[in-house]
């Protein structure tokens, strides 16, 4: 059955049908705020209030595009939102951790590409972090996230380009180790 | 250095960024299922607040705010009284009639909490309850007051028990979002705002955490 038929089923008060439409969608719904997160707990969280506000405004949704891009959209707009507010917090941790291993370890010291890597992601301005998790880590194209942030496709594209760029910006002491 | 090598290194390297697990996928059903019913019968009114009465409605909000403040300030007072950790002689008094279960002394720096959680507690009822844009103005500015205190707090030894700094935390998360919420904000911004502070059980964690002897403001 198609999310169409699923979605008039669920308006109608078919909770079966709700929960066929949950179940089609709730593992990329949580990939993506989990890899946007980083946390099972926000993940969750996320991922919940996403589907609590799809049922409910379920009434008001109109078609226009299709039935997971608009669930993306809230999703996305739930953990942004929600990730605002614990940034700062995170913030403060790492500068806690920054202060203690100040002028102590040599850039070049770092052990690992990856975890530099990861860091350098968690770095990223948010815009550029978003697109960046959706399509190289998520598969998402650029149409499918103009539509999910609402921004146009080639935003899309620039954003990501600025975000390898900053990316590469910020492994550049580690040049040529991903070409061995 | 090759560009195309670079970003395809990077796309094969971050899989492992933020790697999700197994899906909850029940166990977030459930949770699903279980807001949805509970938000039905009570229409869009918190029901924590009914069962508490009409005690945050209309004007007293400007004298619990003001109550806060007092209490904001007698709590920095005490903190930087309290500096080299000796209690003073008001906090150590309720420890002897405390029970049983906590037979530390109780510092002032707990005392700071209790009244701090009080005020929060104060705060987020009146949230609760209140949605006209007045009310809504003077719930922000409250709760801007009591972020700085509860930032104090978490960078005092009050934030070294493990549950009052996750209550704290929490708190201060809360805090934050409710300065956030424009006053024109969509009323499912506010909703997530309060399912949030009923999920997390905060109010609840909020009036256990006060010891007994100590002010509670309830």
């Amino acid at each position: 059955m198609s999310d169409s038929q699923l979605v008039a089923r669920a308006v109608a008060g078919d909770a079966a049908a709700q929960r066929e439409l949950y179940e089609a969608h709730v593992d990329r719904v949580y990939r993506l705020a989990y890899r946007l997160a980083g946390d099972d707990e926000l993940a969750r969280d996320f991922t919940q209030e996403a589907f609590i506000r799809a049922f409910d405004r379920l009434p008001s949704f109109r078609g226009d595009s299709a039935f997971s891009t608009w669930l993306y959209a809230i999703a996305m707009s739930v953990a942004l939102n929600g990730l605002r507010g614990v940034r700062r917090l995170r913030t403060r941790e790492v500068a806690f951790e920054g202060a203690e291993s100040l002028g102590h370890t040599p850039r070049r010291a770092d052990p690992d590409l990856r975890d530099r890597l990861y860091r350098a992601i968690d770095d990223l301005p948010t815009g550029y972090r978003t697109v960046f998790v959706m399509h190289d880590m998520e598969g998402y194209t650029h149409e499918e996230i103009g539509e999910v942030l609402g921004i146009q496709v080639g935003t899309s594209k620039a954003q990501l380009f600025r975000a390898r760029a900053k990316l590469r910006e910020a492994l550049a002491d580690f040049a040529g180790a991903w070409t061995a | 250095m090759s560009d195309d090598r670079f970003d395809e290194w990077v796309r094969e390297a971050a899989e492992g960024y933020n790697h999700p697990g197994p899906v909850p996928r029940e166990a977030m059903w459930q949770a699903i299922a279980a807001a949805r019913r509970s938000a039905e019968p009570s229409g869009d009114a918190a029901p924590d607040h009914r069962l508490r009465g009409p005690r945050t409605s209309g004007t007293p909000i400007w004298r619990l705010a003001a109550a806060a403040m007092l209490l904001v300030a007698v709590g920095i007072g005490i903190g930087y009284q309290m500096r080299d950790g000796v209690a003073p002689q008001l906090a150590t008094a309720p420890a002897a009639s405390a029970p049983s279960m906590n037979p530390e002394p109780i510092t002032g720096y707990e005392v700071k909490a209790a009244e701090h959680f009080t005020a929060a507690e104060m705060l987020l009822t009146s949230f609760q309850a209140t949605r006209d844009a007045e009310t809504a103005v003077a719930v922000r500015d409250w709760a801007r007051s009591l972020l700085s205190s509860t930032r104090l707090l978490l960078d005092s030894p009050a934030a070294t028990d493990e549950q009052r700094r996750r209550l704290l935390e929490d708190l201060e998360r809360i805090l934050v979002q409710i300065m956030q919420l424009a006053p024109d904000a969509p009323a499912s911004d506010r909703e997530y705002l309060e399912r949030t502070i009923t999920r997390g059980e905060v109010l609840t964690r909020i009036r256990t955490s006060i010891p007994a002897g100590l002010p509670s403001g309830t």
